[in-house]
């Protein structure tokens, strides 16, 4: 009887061994797994304990004497750099247009908000006639320049116009190509047949339905023309 | 009467448990030895990991390791220390030379005729420029950046920092061009049908991540909630996202610390300010950014 109850005992004792050994050995593995999933946040968090940001090199390399030569030094440096960059800013009128927003802002020489408001920019429709033809309606991004003004513009109506509402193009100069009325009364040309001019489709500014061209409110129109020059930049994004 | 026999069996059985479990607690209590074996073994792998996968590599690892010239580790561990008062005086010649290192990236880019951005987290703002005029600024709302950026020597930052960095790889949860493709119809009254785009301004979630040379990568996220029917959109993000920078745990043991380990920098933007900034930079190459840390 008390052979069988030590030898119970003993095996107890094995199993609760082999129990320890089995969630030891589960547990540092899942440890070590946890531990390897999160290397870098663990590398990130210890990296104060090797380095820090450390002046000395920087101390070095100026040299204790020279710390006010070296300041103005750097001062002038600042400001022959920023008289630099002025002269690529632009000292006249210019507009800036937001192409995602779609809305403008225009500013003074002095580049001082003088007016801002909706516009309508291109709809990023691709139109596909056959193999050969397509057009993609967006507006060009970057800086532009105003290359020409108009008063009472004539839109003379491209290929696309014609194809986009499925009629047959017409001669160069037929005369169904020229509209009178739809661009406003104004129209700024930015080249390669891009306009800022007015619309009659108010109800669309703020979204992006145009062929390319920048669309705007008749007052806001009139503030623009007569604002910006030719050789004004037109900043588009 | 079986039902009551079989719940007497069930507490005998529990309660034959617990003396076993209480049992076992108490020789484990008793056996010093045991417990110590216990902890070696729980600890032991862990504590190799952490030798080997974190505190070597890191007392290895320079945080800015894309510098063009080496450094003298010896001789920068012997150089003088500065006073306070130096110190003062050395943190301002640093921000100095930051801003020039800015106005001088900005002289370079404005030469060219692209769109590009500065990362300016002194200032937190974000600006959009062309040829030197800043067309948009967008405050950072929020910003969280690697610690590699911090504890970095000044020496090593400003030569990182030196050049414009270009993009090389983006992910976002919006399309760069929204493009819709039509064809032209052969007569009015199917161009009266053709597909138009929807009258609304998009209201997706804008989520993106920007991969620039010398491991510098942005992370811009809005800060506006995600609708519920964008978070599909944003889950499949998260899942590219995620397999971008996976590494699997072999090339973690091989490797623990890469040299080109990305320093992140993640941003918060109201939704307008980051659809309008990932839409306005160009593609892939041509995209530049200032950075001032």
């Amino acid at each position: 009887m008390g052979a069988s109850s030590t030898d119970f005992q003993s095996d107890q004792i094995l199993t609760w061994k082999k129990i320890i050994l089995y969630t030891g050995l589960f547990l540092s593995i899942l440890i070590g797994l946890i531990m390897i999933l999160n290397f870098e946040k663990l590398q990130e968090k210890t990296l104060w304990i090797f380095h820090r940001n450390d002046l000395s090199r920087t101390f070095h390399r100026i040299g204790v004497e020279s710390f006010s030569d070296y300041s103005l030094l750097l001062n002038n440096k600042i400001d022959v750099t920023t008289k630099k960059l002025y002269a690529f800013l632009p000292n006249e009128p210019y507009i800036v247009v937001n192409t995602t927003g779609n809305y403008f802002k225009l500013f003074n020489g002095k580049q001082e908000l003088i007016r801002e408001g909706l516009v309508s920019t291109g709809s990023y429709t691709v139109l596909k006639a056959g193999k050969n033809r397509q057009w993609i309606f967006k507006t060009p991004r970057g800086q532009l320049k105003v290359l020409a003004k108009t008063k009472d513009p004539v839109w003379k109506r491209p290929d696309w116009a014609f194809i986009e509402e499925g009629l047959k193009v017409p001669s160069y100069n037929h005369p169904s190509r020229y509209e009178y009325g739809t661009l406003g009364d104004y129209s700024l040309s930015l080249g390669d047949g891009y306009l800022i001019h007015g619309t009659l489709y108010k109800r669309f500014l703020g979204l992006p339905v145009t062929h390319g061209c920048i669309r705007m409110g008749d007052e806001d129109l009139e503030l623009v023309f007569k604002t910006l020059k030719r050789g004004s930049k037109v900043y588009i994004y | 009467m079986a039902h009551e026999d079989s719940d007497e069996s069930k507490r005998f059985s529990s309660n034959k448990d617990q003396n076993h479990l209480k049992l076992f607690f108490k020789w484990f209590v008793a056996h010093r030895k045991i417990q110590f074996s216990f902890l070696l073994m729980v600890g032991i792998l862990p504590l190799f990991l952490l030798i080997y996968g974190v505190l070597i590599p890191v007392s290895i690892f320079k945080p800015i390791p894309y510098n063009k010239t080496e450094v003298n580790d010896t001789i920068s561990s012997v150089l003088t220390k500065p006073n306070k008062e130096q110190v003062k005086k050395l943190y301002e010649i640093i921000a100095k030379e930051k801003k020039l290192n800015l106005q001088r990236n900005r002289l370079k880019l404005a030469q060219q005729d692209s769109i590009y951005l500065l990362l300016n987290l002194a200032d937190s703002n974000i600006i959009l420029e062309v040829k030197g005029l800043p067309i948009r600024t967008a405050r950072i709302l929020d910003f969280e950046t690697s610690k590699r950026l911090v504890v970095a020597d000044h020496e090593d930052l400003l030569q990182w920092i030196s050049d414009p960095f270009s993009l090389k790889q983006e992910l976002s949860t919006i399309l760069k061009i929204p493009i819709l493709v039509v064809d032209a119809p052969k007569d009015t009254a199917e161009a009266a049908r053709l597909p138009r785009k929807p009258l609304e301004p998009e209201k997706t979630v804008v989520h993106y991540t920007l991969w620039f040379d010398r491991g510098l990568v942005l992370e811009v996220n809005q800060a506006e909630d995600v609708n519920p029917e964008d978070e599909g959109l944003l889950h499949s993000y998260h899942k590219k996202y995620d397999s971008i920078f996976h590494r699997t745990i072999l090339a973690k043991m091989i490797d623990p610390l890469p040299d080109d380990l990305p320093i992140k920098v993640k941003v918060t933007l109201s939704e307008a300010d980051a659809r309008a900034i990932y839409r306005a930079i160009p593609h892939s190459q041509n995209a530049k950014l200032i950075f001032t840390p």
